[in-house]
């Protein structure tokens, strides 16, 4: 009799009980916190000092709010690529990986539980420094539902970085080269797509007309309406707009560059709107796709990367 | 039980399959021999289902299958050349690890008795890193054998290990083939292969030069095996007439024994007596060396190459 009960991923269960063995998980957790909590009192600071009045504004609590959540979410970016990279070119270099895929583990089954691990350590560091978020609800003014909103977004953006790490990590031989381009592939995702959107935006200003009242290149900083077009559609999988999205959801902020996407992509209100919905779908699918690739490329053909990229694009059978 | 049938397997324009055939009976304890770089790793990575051929095809259990589909993996227990091991990870757990994919973990009793069988029944609490070399390949088998495969396929589980640990492993694996498992082993430890296996066969550039069992291997290739005989006067003119002989080769002597090859059966040998005596040489010893594979493994595999060493 078969038994079907939920089983744990089997891979997942060793990786936890290797893991509870370092003091790796240890200290980054202990380095994470203590930058959340360093930055935390510096966005206090800077918040409430700087102007030097005694009452509290609704407004400053918010800004609270959008940098700790910004924080956060740039620190769980930095540490994906890390947590992922390393996962099957490390097995690889271990020499593990041959027998493991001479077993009844699927490459599915060893994917998925390589990524369980990864997230189950990042949903580790978001829950440890709930307290330090806690430190804008003694204050008040955003929800619990807002929480749970950012928690979502945390995990949806981890799964994202996080499958282009192990796509990485099952096309190249080494944890380190792995773990260059995961860094690559998220540099390109923040900062190439918004260059890309702005690189339109300048050549678009240079080539307006004299007449239009632009002045090259510097009417981009002003918020002229410049028209950049459906290529603002590209910014759909840059998690820092997802994030900008959420935040003006939630509190009103980022409502100026929200605003000006809006504008500038002439996509219509629609899009613009919803976001946070239409981005984290996209990065959902993006994930699943480089996800299932990543175990293709792992089904038992061997040879080197060459051959694990032929087998991704040859037949998909 | 194993089948290769005009096997190729080419990486980029190197071709380290060349119609390589191979068959296995069940039951068989299959020794697999060749120089270093002749395919051994390659066909058997093929048959673990880990590489996929260029050409010809592949049955497992009679039936033809091909890598990355079905079940027949289930059937074969693979222990790789070059393999590691976890770290922060005891030899139970190493254990409970693999049996856990195959849905056995908690069958402790059932991992005890796998690990009793290779000799690790004392270190279940030992972190497997810690492990001596010999000690891990040990576990190594033992993990190939958790999920009770029809065939094991082995590549030189014997490498580094010290003669007392590859005589336990030899009998590990005579008893394993008592049991009926079906196993193809490889390595470069002649004496060892020629001791426990059923049959061998001999890879060379590819292709299966000869196969066999020891037995019939040998007195076909009995021509292989030096002369041996000893002098006791007359050594420098028996010396000369070898030399001079077109059918001699490697000429070796160690006091007043001399080794030489020679190309010829019993009636050449019989002549080249006479030569001797005739010349004046006084021979106490004269016979062909017992069958070693050894000697016929490098006659094989060197053809041309004057300057082995018998
Ligand atoms: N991944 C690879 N890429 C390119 N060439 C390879 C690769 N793996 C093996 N080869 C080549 O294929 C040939 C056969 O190698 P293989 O490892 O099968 O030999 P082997 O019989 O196992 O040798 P050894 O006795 O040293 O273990 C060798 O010439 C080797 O250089
Ligand atoms: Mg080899």
């Amino acid at each position: 009799m078969r038994n079907y009960r939920f089983r744990v991923n089997p891979v997942y269960k060793k990786e936890l009980k290797q893991s509870a063995r370092t003091s790796r998980t240890a200290i980054i957790l202990l380095v994470y916190n203590g930058l959340m909590l360093l930055f935390g009192l510096f966005a206090f600071y800077v918040t409430f000092e700087g102007d030097r009045q005694l009452s509290v504004s609704y407004t400053d609590i918010l800004s609270v709010y959008s940098i700790m959540t910004g924080i956060e979410l740039g620190l769980i970016l930095l540490i994906t690529p890390m947590l992922t990279a390393g996962t099957i070119a490390g097995e690889r270099e271990k020499q593990t990986l041959d027998i493991l895929l001479t077993t009844r583990l699927t490459p599915e089954k060893l994917i998925s539980g390589k990524l369980q691990s990864a997230l189950s350590t990042i949903l580790m560091l978001v829950f440890s420094s709930l307290p330090v978020l806690a430190l804008v609800f003694s204050v008040g003014g955003v929800t619990f539902r807002d929480l749970a909103q950012f928690i979502v977004l945390i995990f949806i953006t981890s799964i994202y970085i996080g499958s282009m790490g192990m796509f990485f990590s099952v096309l190249c031989r080494r944890t380190t080269e792995a773990t260059i381009w995961s860094y690559v592939a998220l540099a390109i995702v923040l900062f190439g797509t918004t260059a890309v959107v702005g690189v339109t935006g300048i050549l678009k200003c240079m080539n307006a007309e004299q007449g239009d009242g632009y002045y090259g290149v510097f009417s981009l900083y002003t918020y002229y309406n410049i028209g950049i077009g459906p290529v603002c559609l590209l910014l759909l999988i840059n998690p820092l707009l997802t994030f900008a999205a959420m935040v003006k959801d939630q509190v009103g902020g980022a409502a100026m560059l929200m605003g000006c996407l809006e504008q500038e992509s002439r996509l219509g209100n629609y899009i613009v709107e919803n976001w946070l919905l239409f981005s984290l779908t996209l990065q959902t699918i993006i994930a699943a796709v480089l996800l299932g690739a990543s175990a293709r490329m792992l089904r038992p053909t061997g040879g080197g990367r060459k051959q694990r990229l032929r087998r991704l694009t040859s037949g998909m059978r | 039980m194993v089948k290769l049938d005009q096997v190729t397997k080419y990486y980029g324009s190197f071709q380290a399959l060349n119609g390589l055939n191979l068959q296995i009976d069940k039951g068989e304890l299959f020794g697999f021999v060749g120089p270093n770089g002749a395919g051994k790793t390659t066909s058997m990575k093929i048959m673990a289902g880990l590489l996929a051929c260029d050409g010809g095809t592949l049955w497992i259990d009679g039936e033809q299958v091909t890598p990355g589909s079905g079940s027949w993996r289930e059937k074969i227990g693979y222990m790789p050349d070059f393999f590691g091991v976890y770290d922060n990870l005891k030899v139970m757990e190493y254990m409970e690890f693999y049996a856990s994919i195959y849905g056995r973990e908690n069958d402790r009793r059932y991992l005890y008795e796998l690990l009793d069988r290779v000799g690790l029944a004392e270190r279940g609490e030992v972190y497997v890193d810690h492990l001596s070399r010999g000690m891990k390949q040990r576990l190594c088998l033992a993990r190939t054998l958790i999920h009770d495969p029809l065939i094991l396929i082995l590549d030189e589980p014997a490498s580094g290990m010290e003669p007392r640990a590859r005589y336990e492993l030899k009998e590990i694996l005579r008893q394993l083939s008592i049991d009926g498992k079906t196993i193809l082993v490889s390595s470069h430890i002649l004496p060892d292969l020629s001791e426990m296996c059923t049959s061998i066969g001999i890879i060379e550039k590819g292709k299966m030069v000869v196969k066999g069992t020891v037995e019939e291997i040998l007195s076909t290739f009995s021509e292989a095996n030096p002369l041996l005989m000893t002098f006791t006067g007359g050594q420098e003119a028996g010396m000369r007439i070898l030399k001079e002989d077109p059918r001699t080769r490697n000429i070796a002597s160690r006091g007043s024994n001399v080794s030489v090859l020679f190309n010829g059966g019993e009636e050449e040998e019989a002549d080249l007596l006479a030569k001797l005596i005739a010349g004046g040489a006084r021979i106490s010893a004269y016979r062909r060396a017992e069958g070693s594979l050894e000697a016929l493994f490098l006659k094989l595999t060197d053809k041309g190459d004057e300057n082995a060493n018998a």
